[in-house]
């Protein structure tokens, strides 16, 4: 767990945060079980994505609203994923994760994975999330055919990314040319 | 060699390409110690601007697993061709990530160490972080560089370096090579002219001055010096060579002077000794007409050797003598004499030649009209003959003998306007002439080239009648080329008349009362009985107090002498205190001084005071009477 290496703060607050996240581990093993190995990459991979997105400016709202990392159907990183962003802050907004169940329920939010239980539903989705500042990511095989932005692909046990740069330009979203050069670019049409 | 015996062009040279050397030394040296340290730091900015680079291409690699990414990343290291190696760690520390590609593990630390870089020993290495967004380090990014960007450049200006090192020493030594002649060249010349001025003892050199600088004001001082120097020496010489001729006159007159004491000692003696035989021989010829053919002949012979006894005691007398007071000058023909010269001398030249079986000539270039001169023919003939027998002698293989006679000086023949007028003879030869050191000595006396067969006395003689005189003497001569001796005689200030033979006839009886004073009783009785046979009353006082005694008597018994004669040279009281008595009694008596020596006090300077006539020993009859008629 000492993959986390923030800059200062020592090793007191380390130690905290090591404890808290066995605790959380813990009582996600109790609930849930524990994500296979690819998912605990992904949750990474979700939050990394913060570093190589920007959003519009302003569509944040103000300083103390948060980052949304959310998660459209199932949840496949159990407490994973909240581990990970515990603590962390994009830009000064405090991260945080947020199921939803359906996507009428999908509030302010940044990044959105968009989980394999809603594989047969993607168009509709992502059509309704169409215009929001909402960067999708999801690893269902027709994902980016149903509009997606990036999807998680498994080739030779790696995790690799294709992403659709037409589709986050339309949502107002500029990926950093360094994700997209660790990435495979694909348009809607040619999936 | 040590520096210090360098000649001053290579000291030159030395100290200007030691200096320029020295000074683009250091200047290389700073330049280069400052391109070393700047170049690291460089380097090291450059390495850290690169990991930068490197590190922030490498976020999206590290942050979504893809190692194909972050390989192809660190593969445009390639075109970095110092950097030898590089890898990324995950942020879990793991190498994530290497280049070159193939490379194993222990090529890299492993474990990523502090970010920053650090020289290590041939390399320059460090790390840095991987850093996406602020305070999330994604991993890190580890990066060798080898040195040889610094060896390249550092040995690019050690060649530099070296290469201008090189190129200004090279023009420095051309421009010191043509420079250092303004500072040698001047000193260079001076040492030279110094050197030949030792060698040679030349001190005529002058240095070359260059300029007006130090060596120009030295080399002006060495001139100066230099001019002083030859000065000094030309008066030293000069000085010397005075000091040497005063040398030999004085050397050359004292040893005239010691012979003719000497002479004269013997002379006098001689003199005393044959003056009886003289008088007695001359009385007796004159008053005994009885006497048979042979006795006569006998006296005569006896006459004739005592006047040779007394002519051979004169010359010796000779040597040194001023001219005779009491001896005047009196006018000589020379032409005559001259002319007569070749057959007085004809036995010693011509006879003896024809024995040796050689041919020696006499030729005569004589002027007719040859002014008369003031002299003493006795001795101008000697001094002739002297120097035609040198002549003579001079020709053992035979040859001519010349005698010439001119004028020259006022009036002469050949006008010189300066010099006084003169008569000059000149006897010249053909034979095997003198050397420097024969001509300087030959007026010594004692000094001759004959050997045995030579008294060294001739030329004495000769130096000795010509001083008498004032005549010059000037010689000639360099060996092989024969001798000329030219004998220059003064010419009287008015032209004289040669004076008629005198007439010496027997004395006019006149009959007077005379005081003979000597320490010789035979001398005494000799004169007493010669001077009482012509009438007169001879009284004789044997030495002077008697002489003085004698005269006092004769005064107080009224019996006055009318004539005192008395020899110069006596013990206890000798003639002159005779002559002061009688003079300090009858200042009118007329006192005769009869000597054997009497030249030798005329030499000195002491005037015979109070004395009337000086008559020579041996005395003749004849001047006896002569000085007794006078009274």
């Amino acid at each position: 767990m000492a993959f986390l290496r923030p800059k200062g703060r020592g090793a007191l607050r380390r130690l905290a945060r090591c404890l808290l996240a066995i605790t959380l581990l813990g009582a996600a093993e109790a609930r849930a079980a524990a994500p296979s190995r690819e998912y605990q990459l992904k949750a990474i991979f979700l939050f990394n994505f913060s570093q190589f997105v920007a959003w519009p400016a302003g569509s944040l709202g103000d300083a103390q609203a948060p980052f949304v990392v959310g998660v459209l159907g199932n949840d496949p990183f159990g407490d994973y994923l909240d581990a990970t962003v515990l603590g962390e802050k994009i830009g000064g907004h405090p991260m945080v994760v947020r199921r939803y169940r359906r996507v009428e329920d999908v509030g302010d939010c940044q990044v959105l994975f968009i989980s394999g239980s809603e594989e047969g539903r993607l168009e509709g989705i992502i059509a309704r999330l169409g215009g929001r500042n909402i960067l999708t990511v999801g690893d269902a095989s027709n994902f980016s055919r149903s509009g997606g932005m990036v999807r998680f692909v498994m080739e030779e046990g790696r995790i690799r990314l294709k992403i659709d740069v037409q589709a986050a330009r339309s949502a107002g979203l500029t990926i950093s040319s360094k994700l997209l050069r660790a990435a495979a670019i694909v348009t809607r049409e040619e999936e | 060699m040590s520096f210090e015996d360098l000649p001053i062009r290579r000291k030159l040279m030395t100290i200007m390409l030691g200096t320029s050397g020295v000074v683009l030394l250091l200047v290389c040296s700073v330049f280069l110690g400052y391109e070393f340290f700047t170049f690291r730091t460089s380097s090291v900015q450059q390495l850290s601007t690169l990991g930068e680079v490197i590190a922030s291409n490498s976020t999206a690699a590290l942050a979504f697993d893809n190692r194909d990414d972050a390989s192809e990343v660190l593969a445009a290291l390639a075109a970095e061709r110092h950097i030898v190696a590089a890898c990324l760690y995950d942020n879990q520390g793991r190498v994530f990530a290497r280049y070159p590609s193939g490379s194993g593990d222990a090529v890299f630390p492993a474990l990523p160490g502090a970010d920053g870089y650090r020289f290590e020993k041939n390399h320059l290495a460090g790390f840095a972080p991987v850093v996406q967004v602020k305070g999330r380090r994604l991993g890190t990014l580890y990066l060798r560089s080898d040195m040889a960007a610094l060896f390249d450049r550092l040995r690019l200006y050690a060649v530099i370096s070296v290469l201008v090192i090189g190129g200004s020493s090279m023009v420095a030594y051309v421009l010191s090579r043509k420079l250092q002649k303004q500072i040698s060249g001047p000193i260079l010349a001076l040492a030279e002219t110094a050197k030949a001025v030792s060698e040679r003892r030349d001190y005529s050199v002058r240095a070359r001055t260059f300029g007006r600088d130090e060596t120009g004001a030295l080399t002006a001082a060495f001139n100066e010096m230099l001019a002083q120097i030859q000065e000094q020496n030309l008066a030293l010489q000069r000085a010397y060579d005075e000091l040497r001729q005063t040398q030999q006159a004085i050397l050359q007159q004292e040893r005239l002077r010691a012979l003719g004491q000497i002479a004269s000692g013997v002379a006098h003696d001689i003199n005393n000794a044959i003056s009886p035989a003289s008088l007695y021989a001359e009385a007796l010829l004159e008053r005994e007409p009885n006497l048979s053919a042979r006795a006569r002949s006998y006296l005569t012979t006896i006459q004739r050797a005592i006047d040779d006894v007394a002519q051979t005691v004169s010359r010796l007398r000779e040597f040194y003598r001023q001219r005779k007071p009491q001896i005047t000058l009196t006018p000589v023909d020379l032409p005559q004499w001259v002319g007569q010269m070749a057959d007085l001398t004809r036995a010693h030249w011509a006879d003896m030649a024809q024995q040796s079986g050689i041919s020696v000539e006499m030729r005569m270039e004589l002027l007719p009209a040859l002014p008369v001169v003031l002299g003493v023919e006795s001795e101008i003939r000697d001094a002739l003959a002297n120097i035609i027998f040198n002549a003579a002698d001079a020709m053992p293989d035979g040859g001519t003998i010349t005698i010439r006679t001119r004028v020259a000086g006022p009036g002469g023949a050949d006008g010189r306007s300066g010099a006084p007028a003169h008569a000059t003879v000149e006897i010249s030869d053909t034979g095997i002439g003198m050397d420097e050191e024969t001509k300087r000595r030959c007026f010594e006396p004692f000094f001759t080239t004959k050997g045995e067969g030579g008294t060294g006395l001739g030329l004495a003689m000769v130096y000795g009648a010509m001083r008498r005189h004032d005549a010059a003497i000037e010689i000639d001569s360099a060996p092989g080329r024969g001798t000329t001796f030219r004998l220059c005689f003064p010419l009287p200030a008015e032209p004289v008349e040669l004076a008629p033979p005198a007439a010496s006839g027997p004395a006019a009886a006149k009959r007077l009362r005379v005081l003979v004073v000597d320490d010789d009783r035979v001398l005494l009785d000799s004169i007493a009985e010669t001077l009482e046979y012509d009438g007169h009353q001879i009284v004789t006082a044997n030495g002077g107090q008697r002489g003085i005694d004698e005269f006092l008597a004769g005064q107080r018994a009224g019996r006055p002498f009318a004539v005192v004669i008395t020899d110069l040279g006596m013990p206890e009281v000798d003639g002159l205190r005779v002559a002061a008595a009688v003079k300090s009694v009858s200042p009118g008596t007329p006192v005769f001084l009869l000597t054997g020596w009497g030249q030798g006090m005329a030499e000195e300077g002491r005037a015979p005071e109070n004395v009337d006539r000086m008559l020579t020993k041996p005395p003749k009859l004849r001047e006896l009477r002569e000085a007794l008629a006078s009274v």
